[in-house]
């Protein structure tokens, strides 16, 4: 009935396909400024029009992923490897504290629920930038400056919050029969959380997993200010290393971003399944 | 079955906690390596160079190590960016370089801090004078907290005497605080197929730009609204910033003479394009469209120097008459230099290495390589005689021609003053250019307005703190403490009692425990630092010293002659909800599209939609600043509006700014919305069609009231994220016209860095504080709000 192919049905899936286009463009285009100029062997802003670049040329990707010192340690790799390590750990650790807090939030009710949820939600409030060296000092009196633990914990941090209450927000609609029903069969709650709780909230924990590890992965200041080596730094530090004060090495600028952002896409490409594919139509809902 | 998957979960968990263990410790891998054996200390350099600079510095440093038996180097490169942040932040820690390279104007900040030492008396009297005049002065400063002792010993009392004929004014004597490496500014570069000659005037300059302007090419360009840009042109009209007294002085006829010929240069003689940043200087220069444009050494990497001939000479004197009368005097162009010096670490564990490190870099094998392989204009007069040689064996002509260029230059150069006073300088006068020069006001008006603010901003940094009340300060704090505490009682009451409320928690033991390891990181790495940045709004800091001045960074900012609070805050708060909305409603809207049953190539939409976010925001920015462009930018090619400029008006730049906001943020939304529609259930869209329900109808019904709890924390995450989104205004429309597209957070940022005094931490904390204060009743309310519609409806 409502999968009846019929006029009015293609003309919406026409329509559908013509505004995604559109705004395909509209996403693109930007973003093919930053390809040209990454395929461009200069340094300079592009100017003009169109973003079909005229000699193209992977000279600027080249000499990115190429970067080293010159006792021949390979720079970008040690920085590419510190970055996924570091994004990696930010997600496990930022959704498995998340996870685990709204869990609580959400099937319990105890004395400081609701300040919990309003503090979480107010650290988000205040600048960052002020925080840097507070920060900065509480690291190093831990003994954690300078090191990747310390760089996890930070990002960690500063994704809980959204990831709480998202996965909260996402646990309320998972209905508690499930839970009561398999607490009757003897499960323990540990049991209960790793079987029926989690593979319900796989789309919440893709979203949350996705936007840790971005939170962590484009980070640049805390990383520039933190680590104090060269190989200890992450790939965004690498990006700003080509902006001077006074000038910007586009080529290199670009072709660096290009590389930042294509993990990202393909993390996103792989959690996209378990994103959209939540539940089979209603049945466990009902 | 249920076992199994537990303990799967459970063994995968410890695996992935074992791997990370072992990720996370190991600083680093190479670094362990190296260190193993050599036992020579380790002196330790950090800079913010880039390109031939950096790789210069490292091969010098790498020959070093091998034939130096006292110490080895260990360079570190830093953005930029995070540079001079980073120095102010570790060195007092311990856990800064031993050395570092930097601009000369930061001095009198890290010398009062004690960041840097002076190193006077570890240089002998003769060394001083192997560089170029006007390189040491810069680099003299003379702390106000301290007597100068005056030493005995005969080398160091010669120095000193030296030292003190190059800073008259000083009491005490002033100390050296860096050993110059190269020096900078500004300088005439030209096209040599469009512009052949070196112009000795601008008169000969303006013939040939107007002679070479039309059809996309440009006679001049350079990016005149930029005061560092504009000074050579200021003093060549007989005007400077200061006076005798040190007091700024903007609003002289000299100064508006000087603004009057800039005017000119794009209005009468039409040879500049509009609205010049550095990216276009480089941009026309590379197509070959510009004949002459003005910048400074660090230009060098950007020429595309396969595709553009190009000469470099010095500026060229005003011969021109502006109002009927020509500049008298010299009028030479005399812009800003900048000393780039070797700075020795306040804290350094080796302070007679690092020293020796910071004297070889300058003067030893280092200036060469520096000169040569970086392409610096270096301190050192001696190394210049390895130039003619280098030429001689060919290849190296334009780079010759560009070094002596800007050795040409400097004597007819200012050093950047690194007083108080000029930090102050670049906001207020870089509005009244600003404006002058984009929107035509009268050059006389404007200066107006900057002298008065400066006065103003100066009037506060010299302001005593005797008629600091604490009074007020207690008052407050005691009156919120009551609050608090009111507060905590009230919440007890409600939950029954203290005995009900112990045995409450006892019971809900487990939820804490689920709840504790977020909480207690929260609790350590965000509302301690929270605290602490609250607290230091409470000061006021000049110079590296803090003082208390209870509440009266909050008294000046609210209350304050030109204070902008309200009109800031009104702005922030129609660009969080305009953003907010646009946001909400593009990413749901593309989310019900893209979920559409029969949609054919839905990866392939969803994946591509999600670029904005993926690419780092900082390039994005920018690109869509250039977008922008009047001349040049896509938009108004795309509208047919060429040269309607986008930053003149505050409606268009907010415009602008919601454009690139609303582009960089949807996709975020979208994702969510995805997530949040697959916790509908199909049958419930299935009943409600058989009902005779149409589609806004379910939308309403069913999709909007089930979507809300996965949308919800985004929309309200995503309203305190963009009340505070620094980026995006900052780097496309800049607060642009004169501050008016600005919001909270970026007045915060030019209270802290562009209000002077040295960074004025105390007013961005207090800023900072304000801003949280804002969004906490907007939370509070909205909760109430929320919570009324709730109970009204059940």
């Amino acid at each position: 009935m409502s999968d009846r192919p019929g006029q009015k049905g293609t003309l919406l899936l026409v329509a559908s396909h013509a505004l995604l286009l559109l705004v395909s463009v509209i996403v693109l285009y930007p973003v093919l400024w930053v390809v040209r100029m990454a395929l461009t062997p200069s340094q300079s802003f592009a100017v003009g029009f169109s973003p079909i670049p005229d000699n193209p040329s992977l000279q600027n990707f080249a000499d990115v992923i190429g970067t080293t010192d010159l006792s021949g340690t390979w720079i970008f790799g040690h920085q590419l490897a510190n970055s996924i390590i570091v994004s990696l750990a930010t997600a496990v650790v930022g959704v498995g504290l998340a996870t685990s807090a709204a869990y609580a939030f959400s099937r319990f009710k105890f004395p400081g629920k609701d300040l919990g949820m309003n503090a979480l939600l107010v650290t988000q409030m205040f600048p960052g930038t002020m925080m840097m060296i507070p920060l900065y000092i509480l690291l190093d009196e831990a003994g954690l400056l300078d090191t990747r633990m310390g760089l996890v914990l930070v990002y960690a941090t500063t994704s809980i919050p959204f990831s709480t209450w998202m996965l909260k927000g996402y646990f309320d609609t998972i209905p508690k029969d499930l839970e009561e029903a398999a607490r009757m069969d003897g499960a323990s709650t540990l049991t209960i959380f790793f079987s029926v709780i989690l593979p319900l909230a796989k789309p919440a924990i893709a979203i949350t997993g996705l936007f840790s590890f971005m939170t962590a992965w484009n980070e640049f200041i805390i990383a520039a200010k933190f680590m104090n080596e060269a190989t200890s730094y992450t790939l965004p530090v690498l990006l700003q290393g080509y902006v001077g004060a006074k000038s910007t090495a586009w080529g290199h600028f670009a072709a660096g971003a290009i590389l930042v952002s294509t993990p990202v896409m393909a993390l996103f490409f792989f959690l996209q399944k378990s994103l959209v594919e939540g539940l089979t139509a209603g049945s466990v809902k009902g | 079955m249920q076992l199994s998957t537990t303990n799967k979960a459970l063994r995968w968990l410890s695996a992935m906690a074992l791997l990370m263990s072992t990720a996370l410790s190991s600083s680093t891998w190479a670094a362990q390596q190296e260190d193993g054996e050599d036992p020579r200390p380790e002196v330790v350099l950090w800079h913010a160079y880039r390109a031939e600079e950096a790789k210069a510095l490292e091969v010098w440093a790498q020959q070093v190590n091998t034939t130096e038996k006292r110490y080895r180097i260990k360079v570190l490169g830093v953005p930029y960016d995070a540079f001079l942040d980073k120095i102010t932040a570790a060195i007092p820690r311990g856990k800064g370089p031993d050395v570092f390279i930097a601009a000369h104007d930061s001095i009198g900040d890290w010398a009062e801090a004690g960041t840097i030492a002076p190193v006077e008396s570890q240089v002998d009297p003769g060394f001083l004078s192997r560089f170029h005049d006007g390189l040491i002065p810069a680099l003299l400063y003379e702390r106000r907290t301290e007597e100068k002792p005056v030493d005995k010993d005969d080398k160091h009392a010669e120095v000193i005497t030296n030292l003190r004929k190059l800073l008259p004014t000083s009491k005490g004597g002033p100390s050296l605080y860096g050993i110059p490496l190269a020096f900078k500014s500004i300088a005439l570069w030209r096209n040599t197929k469009l512009a052949p000659n070196a112009p000795s005037t601008w008169s000969e300059l303006l013939d040939v730009a107007k002679a070479k302007t039309g059809d996309g090419t440009y006679g001049l360009v350079y990016e005149n609204r930029d005061l560092y840009y504009h000074v050579g042109l200021l003093h060549a009209f007989g005007g400077a910033l200061f006076d005798d007294n040190e007091r700024p002085t903007v609003n002289t006829p000299a100064f508006a003479r000087s603004l009057k010929f800039t005017m000119s240069l794009g209005s009468e003689h039409k040879v500049l394009p509009q609205e010049v940043s550095g990216t276009l200087v480089s941009g026309l220069f590379n197509q070959n469209k510009a004949a002459y444009i003005i910048t400074g050494p660090w230009a060098w990497g950007d020429i595309d120097q396969k595709a553009v001939d190009f000469a470099v000479s010095p500026l060229p004197k005003v011969d021109v008459a502006v109002d009927g009368e020509k500049p008298a005097g010299d009028a030479r162009m005399k812009p800003f230099l900048t000393v780039e010096a070797a700075m020795v670490s306040g804290r350094s564990r080796h302070p007679a290495l690092a020293v020796d490190v910071a004297k070889r870099l300058a003067a030893g094998d280092a200036s060469p390589i520096r000169l040569l392989q970086g392409l610096q204009p270096v301190a050192l007069k001696e190394t210049w005689a390895l130039l003619d040689k280098r030429v001689a064996e060919g290849g190296f002509d334009r780079q010759a021609n560009f070094l002596r260029a800007f050795r040409e230059q400097l004597p007819a150069t200012v050093p950047t003053p690194n007083t108080p006073a000029m930090k102050s300088m670049w906001g207020p006068v870089g509005l009244a250019m600003g404006e002058t020069l984009g929107q035509g006001t009268e050059p006389s008006k404007t200066l107006a307005v900057a002298q008065k603010q400066l006065e103003s901003q100066l009037k506060e940094v010299a302001r005593s703190n005797d008629d600091v009340d604490p009074t007020s300060f207690y008052a407050v704090i005691t009156l919120l403490g009551l609050m608090l505490i009111a507060w905590m009682l009230l919440k007890m009451k409600q939950q029954g009692g203290a005995k009900q409320l112990a045995s409450d928690v006892v019971e809900q033991k487990a939820a804490y425990a689920y709840a504790a390891p977020a909480m207690i990181g929260m609790l350590v790495l965000v509302f301690v630092p929270f605290a602490l940045g609250v607290g230091m709004g409470f000061f006021k800091h000049t110079w590296g010293n803090y003082s208390f001045v209870g509440l009266r960074n909050f008294v000046s900012i609210l209350a304050g002659s030109d204070s902008r609070f309200v009109y800031t805050l009104g702005m922030t708060v129609l660009w969080t909800a305009s953003n907010v909305f646009l946001h909400v409603a593009i990413g749901v809207f593309l989310a019900l599209v893209l979920s559409q049953a029969r949609l054919k190539y839905r990866t392939v939409y969803r994946v591509l939609f999600i670029i904005p976010w993926a690419v780092p925001n900082y390039i994005t920015a920018l690109i869509w600043k250039g977008m922008f462009h009047p001349e040049f930018g896509a938009i108004n090619a795309l509208l047919g509006t060429d040269g309607f400029s986008w930053m003149n008006h505050t409606w268009s730049a907010f415009v602008a700014n919601l454009a690139t906001n609303t582009w960089l943020g949807f996709p975020f939304m979208m994702v969510t919305a995805l997530g949040g529609l697959t916790a509908i259930p199909k049958d419930l869209y299935e009943a409600a069609e058989l009902d005779g329900a149409g589609p806004l109808s379910r939308f309403w019904n069913i999709t909007l009231p089930l979507l809300k709890p996965t949308l919800a924390p985004a929309i309200v995450l995503g309203t305190v994220w963009t009340f505070n989104m620094f980026n995006v205004i900052y780097l496309v429309s800049g607060g642009a016209p004169g501050g008016s597209t600005d919001i909270l957070i970026t007045e915060a940022f030019r209270w802290a860095f562009e209000r002077g005094q040295g960074g004025a931490f105390g007013y961005a904390a207090s800023y900072s504080t304000l801003i949280f204060l804002m969004l906490l009743s907007y939370n509070w309310a909205s909760q109430r709000v929320t919570k009324a519609i709730e109970e009204g409806a059940s």
